[in-house]
């Protein structure tokens, strides 16, 4: 174990925790809700009070700022790449192996108890009572079965407000994702299927708007959009749909391209060979066998879309407001119980959305 | 059903020549295999032929249609080829049934439902699949799988079928059924075969001429027997069958063993210094006497025959003796070799 398996793991592990410090560092919903009523200010809600300042001077620290976290993650990312990248990892094989089960003998309900105790702290008990605030009638009152009951949904769901903005977030998600999964099947057969030069190109750049920071992806695009380059989309559906394609595009690119790399180039060519000309073998052979892998594809971006906050809150505007936003300002307000109304909604759709997508890629993809 | 006619083809990847000056006329009806080593240019040339590959230079023709040529610049697609091609890999679609991978090219083609399921069953039942049309792949054998490819290939009735290595991922005994398979639907069929195999007991076995290839570059074209007693050069004498080389000297119509007296009649044109081909079996061993003397360093025995490791001078022969007795001679005898149809290429 100390000698063999932790060596081997060590890359992965090493890598997995990158990640995750990565994530932490650029994550701005979170720590600017959890962090804002102790004055914890960290690198992304910095960035974004510089940008609420409005000003010359806000938009300019902002920008060192960002720049600063995209260096970081990108430097950090590469790193990480190469790690990985010295031994050959290989992801998908041909013949599939069964993992080694460890036998945990006397240390099994320790383990047990630990991962249970974990799971309990970190997701049960957390998003337990978010369920039970969104069915308290009262929050003041103590938790008994005459508290509770579905009247505080009502409200929710009645408002004009608060539909229009989970509508907004519906369409922009399925919107980004239609777009999006079409992009990404582009990409994915420029890179996989053809040999021109600079296929992989685009490929690249999709990686590269996955891993930079959702804060510095929106301040980006505020800066490029807002009519100093010709185009002025700012406070429109377009620019929060732009975001969410270059933030979310990695996933379905690498999902699709995987299915399609698994496409043996002789079924395309048995294909030509039997007559069908190439949109005709695309439609009746290519199509067909990454068909799964392409419907995957759209759920991984519509998913994290319909929930995005970070993005969504800097380029909103009054009328394209999403669900996140709307979560975030009912949380600033302290209002719990319709925010926990919405969370649930929210944690509805993902589930579901989660379990399609378990099913499609048979447990290997989920959010 | 076509003849095929390829005239200086070059295929060239990079700087990698992958087939160099490819000359070759399979005529209507025959079956041609090309041999060779792996990297040899087998699947390039059959990929040219199919449309796959754009030859770099020189012409193709399928029947009365070129269907490529440098010179001219024109080049058809293989969607607008007359031809069938089984694939090493069998390439049968998993997504569809056998039936319906069948009956593809004929839904191509727009052939009316009626007259496709006429057709697919009685291709099913040439390759000995007729109950299997409603099963999907991953529910068949590698062999059924390759004949279902092979039915997908032939359905259409194209003039010419390509085959590349088909029978190479099969386990050995399914290989020498499949052989039949394959000549008997082709006697059938009366269809032109181009076949691709590396392995030369199959293209001896099933081809009316084989086309013995190395390095891109075409060694010798004939039939199994002239490819065999005959061999171009060295290449071709070493990849087909076992045969032992070994240094000498041309002189007029004899050839001198190196170091000996011993010598024989020279069928070459080889003069000074050569090198003398014989095959194993072509050589006979005797504990009384014989022109050449040596001795026994290893016995194998491989069942029906022995073979011997004589020391002959510095080379080490090959001796096989049919229905041997492992025991009858033993290892460090004295023995004599006679050789017979003994073959001379340059040095
Ligand atoms: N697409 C390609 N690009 C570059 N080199 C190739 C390509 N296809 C084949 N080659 C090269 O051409 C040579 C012949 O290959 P191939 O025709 O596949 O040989 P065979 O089928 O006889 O094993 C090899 O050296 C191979 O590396
Ligand atoms: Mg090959």
């Amino acid at each position: 174990m100390l000698d063999v398996t932790l060596p081997l793991m060590a890359p992965s592990i090493l890598a997995g925790g990158l990640l995750v410090f990565i994530a932490a560092g650029s994550c701005f919903g979170i720590p600017s809700i959890v962090g804002m009523p102790g004055n914890i200010e960290v690198m992304t809600t910095r960035i974004v009070t510089y940008i609420y300042m409005g000003d010359d001077a806000g938009i300019r620290d902002s920008t060192a700022l960002a720049a600063s976290l995209m260096f970081i993650a990108n430097i950090l990312l590469m790193g990480m790449t190469w790690m990985m990248g010295r031994k050959d990892y290989t992801t998908i094989s041909g013949k599939s192996t069964r993992p080694n089960i460890v036998e945990l003998g006397k240390w099994r309900w320790p383990a047990f108890c630990a991962v249970g105790l974990y799971g309990a702290i970190a997701v049960i008990i957390p998003l337990g009572s978010i369920v039970l605030t969104s069915f308290l009638k009262s929050m003041s009152k103590p938790i008994t079965w005459s508290n509770i009951g579905i009247d505080p949904w009502i409200p929710v769901i009645t408002s004009a407000q608060y539909m229009e903005s989970v509508w907004n977030s519906v369409v922009y998600g399925v919107i980004a994702a239609t777009i999006g999964t079409l992009l990404s099947l582009f990409v994915a057969y420029l890179a996989v299927k053809t040999q021109i030069k600079g296929r992989s190109i685009p490929d690249l750049l999709v990686v590269i708007g996955g891993s930079t920071p959702s804060i510095v992806i929106a301040l980006a695009l505020i800066i490029t959009f807002s009519g100093n380059y010709g185009l002025n989309l700012y406070s429109t559906v377009w620019i929060i749909i732009v975001s969410y394609l270059v933030k979310y595009m990695t996933m379905s690119v690498r999902t699709i391209a995987a299915a399609l790399s698994q496409v043996h180039i002789s079924l395309e060519e048995a294909a030509l060979n039997s007559g069908a000309n190439w949109l005709r073998c695309c439609k009746d052979i290519i199509i067909p066998l990454i068909a799964p892998s392409v419907i995957a594809g759209w759920f991984l971006i519509f998913m994290p879309s319909f929930y995005e906050l970070t993005m969504s809150l800097l380029l909103y505007g009054s009328d394209t407001k999403t669900i996140g936003v709307l979560l975030y300002e009912l949380q600033t307000y302290a209002d719990t119980q319709n925010a926990s109304v919405l969370s649930v909604i929210i944690l509805a759709i993902v589930l579901i959305g989660n379990l399609i997508l378990n099913k499609l890629s048979k447990g290997n993809v989920g959010i | 059903m076509s003849e095929v006619r390829i005239e200086h083809v070059f295929k060239r990847f990079g700087s990698v020549t992958a087939v160099n000056d490819f000359n070759l006329v399979v005529k209507d009806g025959e079956f041609v295999s090309i041999l060779g080593p792996s990297g040899c240019g087998k699947t390039t040339t059959l990929r040219m032929i199919a449309g796959f590959e754009r030859a770099t230079e020189g012409e193709i023709y399928i029947g009365e249609q070129c269907v490529s040529s440098s010179i001219k610049g024109s080049f058809a697609p293989p969607e607008k080829r007359d031809i069938g091609m089984v694939f090493q890999s069998y390439a049968v679609w998993p997504h569809m049934t056998v039936a319906e991978n069948v009956g593809y090219p004929l839904k191509i083609k727009k052939v009316d439902k009626a007259e496709r399921e006429r057709r697919v069953q009685e291709m099913l039942e040439l390759v000995h699949l007729g109950e299997y049309g409603k099963r999907y792949p991953n529910q068949l054998s590698g062999g059924q799988q390759q004949r279902v490819a092979l039915a997908r290939a032939l359905v259409a009735e194209p003039g010419l079928l390509l085959l590349d290595e088909p029978l190479s991922n099969l386990d050995a005994k399914l290989r020498e059924s499949m052989r039949f398979e394959i000549l008997e639907i082709q006697k059938k069929t009366g269809i032109t075969v181009v076949y691709v195999t590396h392995d030369q007991g199959e293209a001896m076995a099933m081809s009316d001429r084989v086309v013995v290839m190395s390095m891109g570059v075409v060694q010798q074209i004939g039939a199994p027997h002239e490819i065999y007693t005959q061999p171009a050069n060295k290449m071709v004498a070493d990849f087909i069958g076992l045969v032992n080389f070994m240094e000498g000297e041309a002189k007029g119509d004899r050839v001198f063993l190196k170091g000996s007296k011993v010598s024989f009649p020279n069928t070459s044109k080889v003069t000074g210094e050569a090198t003398i081909a014989v095959r194993p079996e072509n050589i006979s061993l005797s504990l009384v006497g014989g022109h050449i003397v040596g001795q026994v360093t290893h016995r194998l025995y491989l069942g029906d025959a022995v073979e011997y490791r004589v020391k002959v001078g510095d080379h080490d022969v090959r001796v096989i003796v049919k229905g041997a007795d492992l025991n009858s001679i033993p290892d460090g005898a004295k023995v004599y070799l006679d050789f017979d149809r003994v073959m001379v290429f340059e040095k």
